[in-house]
């Protein structure tokens, strides 16, 4: 270390730390910042360019249909406004979509329809069933006796509601009328991600059996047609064929044996 | 001949998710070992899960940290720290780096940018560095950054490195490249700086491309082909300390891997000449 340097330090030099702070707030805001105004412009042009463009690729990248609804003046608003104002507490880049995803929970930008954050959760899900850490290993069902089977659904399938038809949005039907809509997501042994739409009662199929230990097949779907008020042969014939396909796509097992 | 105890031998290559396919024919007779980020992987399963771990079966790997802050007045992040060493001892990889950078203040900001170098800093890297090796039960080495300014400096980015290398006790990642673009940037002299860096500390070697904004700002985007000047410094660092391992680092514009392999390739070819200059010299 040479001595001479740390001599000419004067006491009155500021704390590195608030110069971290001042360098970091001017990245978000570009700001100016009285501590570094000794700094050439294009300089720290570099680092607002570099830090924005980023987080910009990777909100872009998770979000291409919400990204396509605006113009370009809004989406650079909108990625700014989450930059200043989001505090990203995830130190893992896949996950800058779930912070934005927090952010847009709680932003008031007027420009937003009034379905952003719905959709922006939608297309987060086909990223997070992609790379969901699965603790499961996939085995063949036999469908011969599924009537005496104990079912749950696997852990890399979720069933979601929301209040728009999040999976029809796109630049030409940017405007849809608020409907109820369920839909589930799944990946298969294949690894491969998919959708389907289903109806109120597929949705509480699945609730039912995402909770079941140890019911059949029979008496979980017994109980929903009473819990429904539906013919019970109606409820049992159509839950099966709905088993059968959400077998093939691998969106249920058996309920592992405790022994 | 291993000319120091390293994990790492030989000619590297950064994995990136974009390259994965086109990298599944690689061998180690053309690629000595991987690196990546774990905050890339770590908690990833499915079919980037799956493909990652048919890598880390065949190669030896690195991995190289990008939010580890360790210059971050926010705290440490004790649990991210315990992760990372879950997922270096669940891949069996010895080998983990990060930048003498802070990313984050008042949450994650995802790049890099230059602390002040002050005598307090030192001190405040310095308990961060010791914090983090005790977590992980290894070594924290740290890579000189790029920078496009200095703010709040208080001594040379020479002086402030070799201080936080000493009081911090740890080994250095030599990014090769960082120093040719900091040397432009900051207008000093790369070569000196390379050679009063402490050789027993340089644990291994990174090399990449960068952009020329100006005559005197280049930036260090990992987008293209490694620069003359730079190879130039690399064949000087195995001059001047011995051959290391090196990693050729690729992270945007990503050309057929072909090209990647024939810069790899000189990477060996260096190697090889100076480990023949030194015996002979």
């Amino acid at each position: 270390m040479d001595s001479e340097q740390l001599d000419n330090v004067s006491e009155t030099t500021l704390d590195f730390k608030q110069i971290q702070k001042e360098f970091s707030l001017h990245i978000r805001t570009t700001k100016a910042q009285s501590n570094l105004s000794d700094i050439e412009d294009r300089r720290l042009n570099i680092y607002r360019e570099l830090f924005f463009n980023n987080i910009e690729n990777f909100i872009a990248g998770a979000f291409p249909v919400l990204k396509e609804l605006f113009n370009e003046q809004d989406w650079e608003c909108l990625v700014r406004d989450f930059f200043i104002k989001h505090e990203c507490n995830s130190p893992y880049f896949l996950e800058i979509s779930e912070e934005f995803l927090a952010y847009l929970e709680t932003t008031t930008l007027k420009f937003l329809p009034a379905y952003s954050s719905q959709l922006a959760h939608w297309e987060w899900m086909e990223l997070y069933a992609d790379v969901y850490e699965s603790s499961e290993a996939t085995c063949p069902i036999d469908m011969s006796e599924l009537e005496n089977l104990r079912l749950t659904t696997s852990d890399t399938a979720w069933h979601l509601a929301y209040e728009y038809p999040v999976h029809k949005i796109s630049p030409e039907h940017s405007d849809p009328e608020k409907q109820v809509t369920f839909l589930a997501v799944y990946r298969n042994a294949d690894l491969e991600v998919g959708f389907i739409e289903i109806n109120p009662l597929s949705y509480l199929l699945f609730e039912a059996l995402k909770n079941n230990q140890s019911q059949t097949i029979d008496l979980i779907l017994t109980d929903l047609a009473q819990q429904q008020n539906m013919p019970l042969e109606a409820v049992l014939t159509g839950g099966k064929q709905i088993l059968s396909q959400w077998i093939e796509l691998g969106i249920i097992r058996e309920v592992p044996s405790t022994q | 001949m291993a000319l120091n105890d390293s994990p790492l031998q030989g000619a590297g290559l950064g994995l990136r998710r974009g390259m994965m396919d086109e990298m599944s024919e690689l061998t180690s007779k053309q690629v000595d070992f991987l690196e990546v980020a774990p905050e890339n992987w770590m908690h990833v399963g499915g079919r980037l899960g799956k493909g990652f771990r048919e890598f880390t079966e065949r190669f030896t790997f690195a991995c190289h940290g990008l939010s580890l802050s360790i210059g971050s007045t926010d705290p440490l992040d004790v649990e991210f720290v315990k992760s990372v060493k879950s997922f270096l001892d669940l891949h069996n990889i010895s080998t983990y780096s990060e930048h003498l950078s802070y990313c984050s203040d008042q949450g994650h900001m995802y790049d890099l940018m230059p602390i002040p170098f002050t005598q307090d800093a030192i001190k405040h890297v310095a308990g961060r560095i010791k914090q983090v090796q005790d977590i992980l039960e290894r070594p924290l080495i740290i890579e000189n950054v790029s920078t496009y300014a200095h703010p709040g400096k208080q001594m040379s980015e020479l002086d402030f490195t070799l201080a936080v290398l000493e009081e911090a006790d740890c080994k250095m990642l030599l990014d090769v490249n960082n120093v040719y673009v900091n040397s432009v940037n900051h207008n000093y002299d790369a070569k000196q700086f390379i050679s009063a860096l402490p050789s027993q500390r340089i644990e291994y070697l990174h090399i990449a491309g960068h952009f020329d904004e100006a005559e005197d700002l280049l930036v260090d985007t990992h987008g293209d082909d490694v620069k003359p000047q730079v190879w130039d410094l690399l064949k000087h660092t195995y001059l001047q300390h011995g051959v290391r391992a090196t990693l050729l680092e690729r992270d945007f514009n990503l050309p057929p891997i072909e090209e990647l392999l024939s810069e790899v390739n000189f990477i060996k070819q260096y190697q090889a000449e100076a480990l023949n200059g030194l015996r002979t010299a």
